[in-house]
């Protein structure tokens, strides 16, 4: 087990900058993984990661510690991901039919285990769909079924993230996990 | 209990935010009920390829990439140093900035508040007994002695 973030934190505070690149890359994945599923763009994705950490570096003084670094910066990169999505509806911008018909990278980890092109292409299939279905959850549910799903944090660690009680938490999960399950039906009982 | 109330639960049941009633309860439900259980899989199966989705990496190069838009030339910008005993406060969990804390006002208060409250600091009693017990002392010895009696010079 690395050094904890509050060390990384307190080092980075007082001009560390080597442990500012260790949190980011610890964090970067995660990030970039929920930014991706907030905005579905892989382009934007990139872009609003960085913007996340460099909102980290600006405004690290205003972490005082008193929750985890995490939360904080989960906190951030979902309020960063809304704005950018308020953003880009303010320029109407449809974001659908620009994520798919841009830069389609078929799954990493699926695409290892498949061995014909036919499974291949099935995949693609499944993750267009899955994308498809996430996108049309609404904000409240997709941040909370996206911070769930990444990164197996608890109902009371979510309900501290999104400032929302605990129940209000479970039942956002419950629904989101509803609907896509209504959308995803024939593919999620194939396997 | 009607499967509606199983249903509503199965999410929770699934991430482990469920008590111990409610867990056991579900677990024997999905034991009898065969539409439950067939839920309760296709939320696992939701699960599964949900992380396989989401979980993505950057391309290469993410930290190059950011560090160039860092602002590291901007004056403006910089980091606030913290001293020593700041990192030490800031590190320490809360339980023990909460015992500190305490201790802190226990010392305070038994040094200036305490005093004030018991009325004087001097016990009286303990004064009293020291001083009759003096004046005894010093009555034995006031009485003059004895006279020598001459010892007498025959020989």
């Amino acid at each position: 087990m690395g050094v904890s973030d509050e060390v990384l934190v307190a080092r980075f505070k007082e001009g560390d900058e080597s442990s500012f690149k260790e949190l980011v890359e610890r964090y970067q994945s995660r990030v970039y993984s929920i930014v991706l599923a907030m905005l579905g763009d892989k382009n934007d994705a990139d872009d609003l990661s960085q913007e996340v950490f460099l909102k980290v570096y600006r405004f690290i003084h205003q972490f005082k510690g008193r929750s985890k670094f995490f939360t904080w910066l989960y906190r951030l990169t979902i309020n960063t991901c809304i704005s950018a999505r308020n953003r880009k509806k303010r320029n109407n911008q449809i974001l659908l039919s620009q994520s798919f018909k841009k830069d389609f990278t078929p799954i990493d980890t699926l695409q290892n285990d498949a061995k014909s092109p036919i499974e291949i292409l099935q995949n693609r299939e499944l993750e267009k769909k899955i994308k498809l279905a996430l996108d049309s959850l609404s904000d409240g549910l997709k941040e909370v079924f996206v911070l769930r799903e990444i990164e197996d944090l608890s109902y009371k660690q979510l309900s501290r993230i999104l400032h929302c009680p605990e129940g209000t938490v479970k039942s956002r999960l419950f629904r989101a996990r509803e609907e896509l399950k209504k959308k995803l039906m024939p593919y999620i009982d194939e396997l | 209990m009607r499967c509606d109330w199983f249903k509503k639960n199965l999410s929770a049941y699934i991430d482990g935010e469920v008590n111990f009633l409610t867990r056991w309860r579900i677990k024997r439900h999905l034991k009898s009920c065969t539409d439950c259980y067939k839920d309760y899989i296709r939320l696992k199966n939701l699960r599964k390829i949900s992380k396989i989705i989401l979980l993505k990496n950057p391309e290469p190069g993410f930290y190059e990439r950011l560090q160039a838009k860092l602002p590291r030339l901007n004056p403006n910008i910089t980091l606030k140093k913290t001293g020593s005993l700041a990192k030490f406060w800031m590190l320490l969990p809360l339980p023990g900035k909460l015992a500190i804390g305490g201790v802190a006002i226990l010392i305070l208060f038994l040094l200036i508040i305490y005093p004030h409250l018991s009325g004087s600091s001097l016990n009286i009693n303990k004064f009293e007994e020291e001083y009759l017990r003096s004046k005894e002392i010093f009555s034995v010895v006031e009485e003059p002695a004895p006279p020598l009696l001459p010892v007498s010079e025959e020989r």
